[in-house]
């Protein structure tokens, strides 16, 4: 009942925001070389987000936010 | 004449190697890298340590990373670290003579060091690819497996992309000195993750990455270290987050901005920003500064000194991580290229500050910490 | 509960990537003019090429999969040495001079022409970078190539040669 609400709504959310997004200006792939920067890419850094995760999640109550939920480290 | 073919990924030294972002494409290149890095947490205050020792956590880390495509359809990675952790750890708290609270810190130096493995493999095709992921990390008393799956999938040309992934993992712990110190024996805990991401191409210099995500944490959540610590069963996170990439051709600048929005179901919310700026994007030195803020408010059942008076079977925690607290981290980045190698140097000192907590209503936690760490890495691509 | 089917029947359609210039297989290739990277005084067209097969490669410098492709593509190039194939490239880097910076590195004998404001890749209806396309005698596409990975130079070699063979029999 609470939960389901809940996913209805979220549902919802989904569905506007990917809408939403699929009006956005197309970017053709001849015009990405900015985009394929290195440093523009969310996987900038994998070793340096590794780490911080770590850091961040043993030290901080929130912890999450990215795909790769793995296995913990008993120190939180 | 003769023709020299060098690989031309060895001749370049600015080549981006990775279409955009998100996306289900096979990498075409393979990646190597190494980094070692050391935390150190600054001591706890004199006038905060009511019994125990003062010096507080080190850790050295060191990790290993290899990615690369494999055959025509193929990826995987391969990831390795090991943390060597030494110092002392608050085990509980307690209300000090001028109703301040002080810490009661455990002996010297816990030397424990933590071996973590992720193996992942994915087959892609031409829109959408699927990956298989497995992990493991143990430490002397505590052994964590998990194992995952990921689903990516292109639109329009890939200026959107989709991702979906879940994960599930067991963590068990066996606490030293059980006996000794009237501990838990042993305990377990499951945890199943989901999350839905998009990937969206703003402009030629602009994109944004939303995602959602879901925990579910069922077991022995609380910390048998501490004198007294007893956490619900169950746990939910929330997690919402943004993140955006603005390229400028002004000093050929990056803007990485990142915002996580974390709810749960022991009260506590979470409000995390970080920026890092990235000049001279594509040269053969990348460098620039980083923040970050964060703000949390208190778990429902967080208690600002152990209260022994009640039954032990009542939720309660004097933890301070699970306090309302907030925390600045200011670092330096910086990334030097020759050809195919990089060495990647980072430095962060992290400031914990009460004020920056949500809805705070007691006292700062005397157990609230800064730290700083420094990272040394390489990179080689080929 | 509807804007969910809404949204499914909107990615789905998108995901079919219709593009209305798109240059298929069997068109006719767009003919063009452009000045090489090595002498901008030189124009050349895809119309000189006609007689020959041709494997026409887009590309930019900050492609990774394009420069992996070069030094294939340049043995591709020796392998049908003596016969009528060709290779033209093209580039489309939005400033030529990085281009020019990464040919004076890389040795191959093939002519690159520049596209720095890309009308090309538009007529082409380019799906991906890299894209590469097999262009028969008569000027008729016979083959789109997206991306580049391992093989994909005894594809393209398999096909070329069975283009070539086709005007023997």
């Amino acid at each position: 009942m609470y939960a389901n609400s809940h996913v209805k709504g979220l549902g919802k959310l989904i569905a506007f925001t990917v809408l939403l997004l699929a009006g956005c200006q197309n970017v053709e792939p001849w015009e990405r070389d900015r985009l394929a920067e290195p440093a523009m890419q969310l996987s900038a850094d994998i070793t340096g987000s590794k780490l911080d995760q770590q850091v961040f999640f043993s030290k901080e109550a929130a912890s999450g936010g990215t795909s790769a939920a793995g296995g913990g480290c008993g120190c939180n | 004449m003769a023709k020299s073919l060098k690989s031309p990924l060895a001749i370049l030294s600015s080549a981006a190697m990775s279409m955009p972002a998100l996306s289900a494409s096979q990498p075409s290149e393979t990646l190597v890298s190494v980094a070692t890095s050391i935390y150190q947490e600054g001591d706890a205050r004199s006038d905060a340590v009511a019994f125990g020792d003062q010096e507080r956590f080190e850790v050295k880390t060191n990790q290993f990373y290899l990615s690369s495509p494999i055959g025509r359809n193929w990826s995987g990675t391969v990831s390795y670290d090991n943390e060597a952790m030494s110092g002392a750890s608050p085990w509980g708290t307690i209300e000090g003579a001028d109703g301040d609270y002080q810490l009661i810190m455990s002996g010297a130096s816990i030397d424990d060091s933590r071996n973590g493995v992720d193996l992942s493999l994915t087959r892609h095709w031409r829109k959408q690819s699927i990956g298989v992921s497995v992990g493991y990390s143990g430490e002397h008393d505590y052994h964590a497996r998990s194992v995952g799956i990921t689903y990516e999938r292109d639109f329009l040309k890939k200026n959107t992309s989709l991702g979906l992934s879940a994960s599930y993992s067991t963590d068990d712990i066996t606490p030293t000195d059980a006996q000794l110190f009237q501990r838990l024996d042993s305990g377990s805990k499951h945890s199943r993750s989901y999350y839905v991401s998009i990937n969206q191409l703003l402009t030629p210099v602009a994109m944004i990455n939303l995602g959602l995500g879901l925990t579910r944490r069922d077991g022995y959540l609380s910390d048998p270290y501490k004198l007294r610590d007893v956490r619900p069963g169950k746990r939910l996170e929330r997690t919402f987050t943004a993140q955006y990439r603005h390229y400028f051709d002004w000093q050929s600048t990056t803007l990485a901005a990142n915002y996580r929005y974390f709810w749960d179901s022991y009260a506590i919310d979470a409000h995390t920003g970080d920026a890092q700026l990235t000049f001279g994007t594509g040269s053969r030195v990348e460098w620039g500064p980083t923040l970050r803020l964060y703000g949390q408010s208190a778990a429902d059942f967080y208690v600002p000194w152990d209260d022994y008076g009640l039954e032990d079977t009542i939720a309660q925690s004097s933890d301070h991580r699970l306090s309302s607290f907030g925390a600045v981290s200011l670092g330096l980045k910086a990334r030097f290229k020759m050809g195919p190698a990089h060495i990647v140097a980072r430095y962060q000192q992290y400031e914990s500050k009460k004020h920056l907590g949500l809805r705070s209503k007691t006292q700062a936690h005397p157990g609230l910490i800064r730290f700083k760490v420094f990272s040394l890495g390489a990179e080689y691509r080929f | 509960m509807q804007l969910i089917s809404i949204t499914a029947m909107v990615l789905l359609l998108a995901s079919s990537d219709v593009n209305a210039e798109t240059a298929a297989v069997g068109a006719l290739a767009p003919n063009f003019a452009r000045p090489l990277l090595d002498d901008e005084r030189i124009n050349l067209s895809l119309e000189d090429y006609r007689g020959q097969v041709v494997y026409l490669d887009f590309w930019a410098s900050w492609c990774g999969p394009c420069l992996i492709a070069m030094p294939k593509i340049e043995a591709l190039k020796q392998r049908f040495e003596g016969s009528d194939f060709a290779v033209l490239a093209i580039n489309i880097d939005r400033d030529p001079k990085r281009a020019r910076r990464f040919l004076n590195k890389v040795e191959v004998s093939y002519p690159s022409v520049y596209d720095a404001t890309a009308e090309l890749p538009k007529q082409y209806g380019l799906q991906a970078m890299p894209s590469s396309y097999v262009i028969d005698q008569r000027g008729y596409i016979t083959l789109v190539h997206e991306g580049f990975r391992k093989g994909d130079e005894d594809l393209l070699g398999a096909h070329i040669q069975e283009v070539l063979n086709r005007v023997r029999e």
